[in-house]
């Protein structure tokens, strides 16, 4: 028998390692700066949410009202004498404890319902299809709005109503590429093969989707940090005096014509963009690279 | 000998709105165990059709509308999913025809032979013992090493040995392999009849060779069945087939297949005419239109009769066939 296969070589590259894809993503300049700018930004947000800030947050200082940027404080003060800078990173601390949250429950839920309704049809997909484009319907925003004005407000359910706006992008971007999953060879060998259904959907299914959910979620991220910031800036975010990107973007427009007012306003409403901005970076630094790797060796990721 | 494999009056019908639309028509077969049979037949003639209904394999719109399906004297047209799942890769193995997209693109080799195992309750270690048998017996060279690799490391040879090691994990008394070559180069073909034919020899497995080419399969098979627009026309032990065949159908089959010797080289022999479409309503003898050798009795559709060794279903001895 192996007389007949003699001559045949098989070449076996080496597995993808951790450390060659870290490597491939700190080469391109994309990749570099996308890491520096994710960094930077979740570097802010630890030392927020584990309360290392200079200042307290909330704590106001009333003989310190209203300063301008000092080796003391670093963006000034609010009109409470709260330090900016503290409440600057509190409030990405807060977006990206949010929309990261947020994402994560709606590609759960949303890849999961996507992934029956295009498996297995018919009396699944109806109703998940239908829930879904009820979804679509409302602006997003106007939705959140509604949901975070239903909800007793934390940054919680905050989370959950930005997660429930974005479900049904989650199932209708899984559902597509499941339906021609579904008739590819190698699930239909699967099937043939005795394989569990739940174990086609989780081992076979899946992991050829990933690439797409992963994407979305790169996306998504960066929509879910502006919707919160509108939600705030529109007051139905976290409940002050809770530092948020979007109420601090808010409150300053009456300071204005206030002395020292104008750079208050920026310091906030600029991160809020920045972080937007950084995980589009991110995703199409994440993209970029795993494109790469794929026309590079064709690996899986 | 006793029937490992039975079709009695098998019925497939495609959905399409309100109405059901017949394709496969009443297709009665016998494979008694350790037999090999060959079921050949233009596209669309329903070979395959069938044969994904003895997997239990038949997805909407198409559905069975009738007959039974008995595998070692059990019916499964009867069994519920989660039965029929059982017997899949277990008792019933099927070899797909195309290796190039029949594996999971991001899945170990190994791990997806492994699967095929655990999959029927065999503990993770003990497959994976396994896993590296299989592939040297389906000759992968250095399985340790290729058992890490992806599928598209892989040639289109290779991979279907790897399928055939899937498909074989479980030693089933039943191997389906349905156009398992036509994808490969003409050596490689060779190759992977020759293996698969090797393993049934040694797993004592009855086998099915689904294929539209009769030259490819005609020194493996004992018996052949041929099939035309869903019906079974003739089924007779190989050598009958060829030296005599029974049915105006068959022997237009094998007029068309070439013969490299001939000096002459005449035109290749074709039969005119097309197979008629599932829309197209069929009475009497399907073959009938496109048949030279059809009567006014053809109106009415032959049933299998007894001939020689095998079956045909023709109202016309072969020695009453004008030429």
């Amino acid at each position: 028998m192996t007389a007949a296969v003699a001559g045949q070589q098989v070449p076996v590259a080496a597995p993808p390692t951790r450390t060659a894809a870290w490597r491939r993503l700190l080469r391109s300049p994309a990749g570099l700066v996308g890491a520096v700018l994710v960094a930077l930004v979740v570097a802010a947000a630890v030392t927020a949410l584990l309360g290392m800030t200079p200042y307290d947050p909330i704590a106001q200082h009333p003989q310190a009202r209203l300063q301008p940027p000092s080796t003391q404080y670093w963006f000034g003060t609010d009109q409470f004498g709260r330090d900016v800078f503290s409440r600057s990173l509190a409030g990405v601390g807060n977006s990206l404890r949010v929309a990261v949250v947020a994402v994560f429950l709606s590609a759960l839920v949303g890849t999961t319902a996507g992934i029956c309704a295009g498996f297995y049809g018919g009396k699944v997909r109806g109703p998940v299809l239908a829930v879904t484009n009820v979804l679509f319907a409302f602006p997003p925003l106007l939705l959140a709005l509604t949901l975070a004005a239903t909800f007793t407000r934390n940054w919680l359910t905050i989370a959950i109503a930005i997660a429930i706006v974005y479900v049904p992008i989650f199932v209708r971007v899984s559902r597509g590429p499941v339906l021609s999953l579904r008739e590819t060879d190698f699930i239909k060998a699967a099937r043939v093969l005795g394989i569990p259904t739940w174990r086609i959907l989780v081992r076979h299914l899946l992991p050829n989707l990933a690439a797409i959910v992963i994407v979305q979620v790169t996306l998504s991220l960066s929509w879910a940090v502006l919707t919160e910031a509108a939600l705030s800036f529109l007051g139905l975010g976290s409940p002050p005096p809770a530092p948020s990107l979007g109420s601090m973007c808010s409150t300053p427009r009456f300071w204005l014509v206030r002395p020292g007012g104008t750079w208050r306003r920026r310091a906030p409403s600029s991160s809020s963009s920045w972080s937007g901005s950084i995980c589009w970076a991110t995703g199409c630094a994440t993209l970029s690279t795993r494109e790469m790797d794929a026309t590079h060796d064709g690996s899986p990721w | 000998m006793t029937a490992l494999l039975e079709l009695a009056d098998l019925r497939v019908s495609a959905r399409s709105g309100r109405a059901d639309r017949e394709i496969v028509h009443g297709v009665d077969l016998t494979v008694e165990a350790g037999q090999t049979v060959a079921v050949v037949g233009e596209s669309g003639s329903g070979k395959s059709l069938t044969m994904l209904a003895v997997m239990g394999l038949l997805a909407d719109p198409l559905h069975l509308t009738g007959g039974a399906v008995r595998l070692g004297g059990r019916d499964l047209t009867a069994l519920s999913e989660r039965k029929l799942r059982a017997i899949r890769g277990n008792d019933a193995a099927m070899i797909y025809q195309d290796p190039m997209t029949s594996l999971n693109p991001l899945m170990r080799v190994g791990d997806q032979v492994i699967e095929a195992m655990t999959a029927h309750g065999v503990p993770k270690a003990e497959a994976g013992r396994r896993m590296l048998d299989l592939l040297a017996r389906v000759g992968i060279p250095d399985p340790k090493r290729t058992a890490r690799a992806y599928p598209h490391e892989f040639s289109g040879g290779m991979r279907q040995r790897v399928m055939i090691a899937c498909a074989l994990a479980m030693r089933p008394r039943l191997l389906i392999a349905d156009e398992p070559t036509t994808a490969l180069d003409v050596t490689i073909q060779q190759q992977i009849l020759a293996l698969i034919d090797e393993l049934r020899r040694e797993l004592g497995m009855t086998t099915i060779w689904v294929t539209h080419d009769l030259g490819v399969v005609a020194r493996l098979v004992d018996r052949v069945v041929v099939m035309y627009a869903g019906h079974v026309v003739e089924d007779a032990p190989v050598r009958q087939l060829f030296s005599a065949p029974q049915h105006p159908y068959t022997k237009a089959l094998l007029a068309a297949l070439p013969d490299p010797s001939d000096d002459d080289r005449p035109p290749l022999a074709q039969i005119p005419g097309r197979p008629p479409a599932a829309t197209d309503p069929v009475e009497g003898c399907p073959f009938r239109p496109r048949c030279s050798q059809a009567v006014d009795a053809c109106a009415t559709r032959p049933p299998l009769q007894t001939r020689m060794q095998g079956r045909a279903a023709c109202w016309v001895p072969p020695h009453e066939w004008r030429n």
